[in-house]
């Protein structure tokens, strides 16, 4: 598998690498767009991935397209969607481009968004009616855990109920937006109803989002935690003593949606952009760089997924609506958090 | 004829002194406006919002829909009380440890024969250049029970003592620790300014030094200390990075923390926010009131025009005591600090079990402090920083100004209405003031939000007491005879002001700008709510390094402030011709 994965990032970067002009236009907009794109030279980006990931993946855009500044004001989604709905009312909306967290978000301020398809539209499966929102990518929980500080790391998640892991848990707010609420979600229809107290007896530490948790584990401040692979995989690349394990009882995933602003004040670099993120070189950052999954048809899983082993678990969208607010109340009161 | 010329004459002064009343109401009533609009209007916004049920940002305020109900919810909502409860004994604490250490050290400084004073008063200021933020991040790399470089250097050294900063106790040494400083300004320009013919009384009535320092000196600058204390209380409560960061990780919310979450997180609760953050400036005004009370009925004026040195207490070999003292509060508050942020800055990966990890070489790297630098943003950051600062002291100094030259002026009408409303942003804590602003301008289509504007009128509404405070000791030694003699010369008032008072002035307006800019660029509280991208200010930015990058960046932008906010402290006061020593150092 890992061979497989790796000779086809080598392929396609090789293909890349080669890929004629012309093509490169067509990949990711007309000559026209890149040319107004370069022309405005500036766009803002308001996301909820974290700022070390996404500079990454904006340093390769300004590779290929130099020229374009692109700004980041990077937040949890559930922070970030309050402050669009305050831009919004303010007539004041600085981003060009919002990657929010989940859908439901998107649709609390679909007023502010455009309609658009990237050129390879086809590859995605089909988007909400209005167009909206692309998924950018599509986060996956893991078990995370200090590699120095644990040896024998949990391989399940009923194992983070275990009382060896009594304070030296971390644990991502269920506010955050829709990676903690299906993260949630999951563990309360699989993992039994009973699941939240007995993880809340163990006394995790709540953070904000995965990335302040990302940096308690490499400093040991927390042992394990459900984390998200995208904050903690790449570090493990570079060296650091972190890394995780895919649970048994299956992977919640949630596709990341991005989406393009109505009124941007730069909306040819804003559209390039969405077109380069979604495009088969954008999205091989998220598998490669990021480690995270890819909705794009033919991109490979992230390296250490294996679909005999592991299984995806998806929310259905109607418990979703159902079961948010009320399930969302029981848990911050449940974790004391708010 | 000689009837006419006198009816002429009398008539004309009739209309001067009209045109004059005429002007004076005009001058009063713009400053009113501008007092209105700068402090009282985002107040009414915020107690309009904790009484209604709109979200003052998406729908408006609509007072019809009146309730009560968040007030009584904010009182018997567990969280809410626990973090009120939290913040009281936090910076409550935090003063209390302010006023122990910022007063030992006034003391050894002005009244003492300690060696190496002059330095000490010097460093003693360095925590100021600290933001709080940034005092927390190093405090969590090292007291954190679990990871502290302190921890590990004594298991090292395999001594039982831990420390752990993510505790009450941490967060009441940290708040203290870094707002010590005020508490010194304070009391060593009380100490420094005391007539000595009082204490000389003393010892020549037999009491010994000691005694007369414990029942002379100390109840004489008794209303120092107090004003210190209660204003340090209020700042510290309504600072948002020190308990964001050593808080958040035990679970200890204060109001500040408090009032965030319940204002940034979606669904965002705003009329739950308003009803807390009202109860906190009521919490605030009881201070400030007790405060000002407590400074009428006791009057201890000790100050006259006669030159005199204070008198300097021999220690003895004690002062050798009192110096080893001084070293560790600068090794606690200056080296370990700076220290851990340099390790955290430097190294790959903030992962140091043991003590010998710190020393493998291979494990450090530049890294951080390339992505900050090569971060478009975080440099933008600095330069919204200066101007804001330098914006906010221009603005902010002519305001406070005009109101204290107003207020001095007793004739001026409504002189103690503006006198009252500029004082009141003092029992606001910052992060409130932020929200307040927030709800008041971003409704309104004159497109004040999003603009530095937003932040430069905050700041400068917010810090309008503290810079009046400043200007008005410089003020008030202007004789009114200067201004009578100018007017008998035929100056006209504005004239006078430019000629005469404001000359005299000068050394006052440049301290209160300069404690405008360094105050302004160290904000982050009420910058919360009010910046965009185009405006983040380098506070907001280290915040963001902080929550949305890493640790080592954090602390690499962390450490860049420190020496940026020294170097501004340092050019402003030198351009103001060190004549903030009495308010900023």
């Amino acid at each position: 598998m890992k061979q497989t994965l790796l000779g086809s990032i080598l392929v396609a970067c090789a293909l890349q690498g080669v890929t004629p002009v012309v093509a490169q236009t067509n990949e990711y907009g007309s000559p026209e767009l890149i040319k107004a794109a370069t022309k405005e030279g500036k766009l803002v980006l308001y996301t909820t991935m974290d700022k070390e990931n996404t500079m990454r993946a904006i340093g390769l855009f300004n590779k290929r397209f130099p020229g374009i500044d692109v700004q980041v004001l990077r937040m949890p989604g559930g922070q970030l969607v309050t402050r669009v709905q305050a831009e919004m009312a303010a007539g004041k909306l600085a981003a060009d481009i919002v990657s929010f967290s989940d859908q439901a978000q998107v649709d609390s301020v679909q007023t502010a968004f455009a309609d658009y398809s990237p050129p390879n539209a086809s590859g995605f499966p089909a988007p909400n009616a209005a167009k909206k929102a692309w998924p950018l990518t599509m986060a996956a929980w893991c078990i995370g855990y200090n590699t120095e500080l644990v040896k024998n790391p949990p391989k399940s998640w009923a194992e983070l109920t275990d009382v060896q892991y009594k304070g030296k848990l971390g644990e991502v707010t269920i506010l955050t937006g829709g990676t903690g609420w299906i993260r949630s979600m999951f563990e309360r229809e699989t993992l039994g109803e009973g699941y939240w107290a007995a993880l809340a007896a163990n006394k995790p530490k709540i953070f904000p989002s995965g990335v302040p948790l990302s940096d308690a584990l490499l400093r040991g401040e927390v042992s394990v935690a459900a984390i998200i692979t995208n904050q903690i995989l790449p570090r493990t690349k570079e060296g650091a003593p972190i890394t995780c394990n895919f649970a048994k009882e299956g992977i919640p995933v949630i596709e990341l949606p991005i989406s393009l602003v109505k009124n941007a004040k730069a909306p040819n670099a804003a559209t390039l952009f969405m077109n380069w993120s979604l495009s088969k070189e954008g999205q091989s950052i998220v598998v490669n760089d990021w480690k995270m999954f890819s909705a794009l048809s033919g991109t490979p899983a992230p390296e250490g997924f294996d679909p005999s082993v592991h299984k995806i678990w998806r929310a259905d969208p109607a418990k979703t609506a159902a079961n948010r607010e009320s399930w969302t109340k029981e848990w911050t009161q449940l974790f004391n958090w708010r | 004829m000689l009837t006419s010329t006198a009816e002429q004459s009398k008539a004309g002064r009739v209309a001067q002194t009209a045109f004059a009343l005429l002007g004076n109401w005009f001058w009063s009533g713009l400053l009113l406006i501008i007092l209105a609009l700068l402090v009282i209007y985002p107040m009414i916004m915020l107690v309009v919002g904790a009484l209604t049920d709109m979200d003052p940002i998406t729908e408006g305020i609509d007072v019809s829909r009146f309730a009560l109900h968040h007030f009584s919810a904010a009182l018997t909502n567990p969280n809410a009380s626990a973090a009120l409860l939290n913040s009281l004994i936090a910076c409550g604490g935090g003063a209390f440890v302010a006023v122990v250490v910022g007063l030992t050290f006034s003391w050894m400084v002005v009244r003492t024969n300690m060696p190496g004073r002059k330095l000490i008063a010097a460093l003693s200021y360095i925590p100021l250049f600290v933001p709080p933020m940034v005092g927390a991040i190093a405090w969590s790399l090292l007291g954190s029970p679990t990871t502290g470089l302190l921890n590990t250097f004594f298991k090292w050294f395999n001594l039982d003592l831990r420390i752990n900063t993510y505790s009450m106790g941490g967060l009441i040494a940290v708040f203290g620790m870094y707002y010590a400083p005020y508490v010194y300004m304070f009391t060593a320009s009380a100490l420094r300014n005391m007539d000595p013919t009082l204490e000389e009384a003393s010892e020549i009535s037999g009491a010994s030094a000691f005694y007369t320092q414990l029942h002379v000196t100390f109840p004489l600058i008794l209303p120092a200390i107090l004003s210190s204390m209660l204003l340090s209380f209020v700042v510290m409560l309504g600072i948002y990075g020190i308990p964001s960061v050593l808080g958040s990780q035990s679970g200890i919310m204060l109001l500040s923390t408090y009032l965030f979450q319940l204002t940034s997180w979606s669904p965002p609760l705003y009329n739950a926010a308003a009803a807390v953050s009202i109860l906190m400036i009521i919490v605030a005004a009881v201070l400030v009131l007790i405060q000002q009370k407590v400074l009428s009925k006791r009057s201890y004026i000790t100050i006259s025009g006669k030159g005199f040195r204070p008198r300097e207490l021999n220690l003895g070999h004690w002062k050798w005591l009192m110096f080893v003292l001084a070293m560790i509060y600068l090794l606690v508050v200056v080296v370990l600090p700076i220290g851990a942020l340099t390790i955290a800055a430097t190294r790959k990966f903030m992962f140091v079990p043991t003590m010998a990890s710190l020393f493998e070489l291979k494990q450090y790297s530049w890294g951080h402090f390339q992505t900050v630098l090569a971060d478009q943003q975080t440099i933008q950051s600095v330069w919204n920083t200066l101007v804001i600062g330098c914006a906010t002291a221009l603005v902010g100094g002519v305001l406070a100004f005009a109101i204290g030259y107003t207020v001095q002026r007793k004739d001026a009408p409504a002189a103690r209405v503006i006198d009252l409303i500029s004082t009141l942003p003092a029992a606001v804590p910052g992060l409130i003031v932020g929200v307040a602003y927030l709800w008041a301008w971003i409704g309104l289509p004159i497109g004040l939000y999003g603009t530095i504007w937003i932040l430069v009128f905050a700041f400068v509404g917010r810090f309008i007491p503290d810079t009046v405070k400043v200007l008005s000791t410089s003020l008030a030694q202007i004789h009114p005879e200067l201004k009578e003699a100018a007017w008998i010369s035929g100056k006209g008032p504005l004239r006078t002001i430019t000629t005469i008072i404001l000359p005299l002035a000068k050394p006052g307006v440049a301290a209160a700008m300069t404690l405008l800019f360094v105050l302004a660029i160290r904000e982050l509280g009420s910058s919360l709510f009010l910046y965009t991208t185009d405006t983040m200010m380098m506070a907001i930015a280290l915040l963001n390094l902080y929550e949305s990058g890493t640790l080592g960046t954090a602390a690499a932008f962390g450490l860049a402030q420190v020496v940026l906010l020294g170097l501004l402290i340092g050019l402003a006061n030198r351009l103001s011709g060190g004549s903030t020593n009495s308010s900023v150092g």
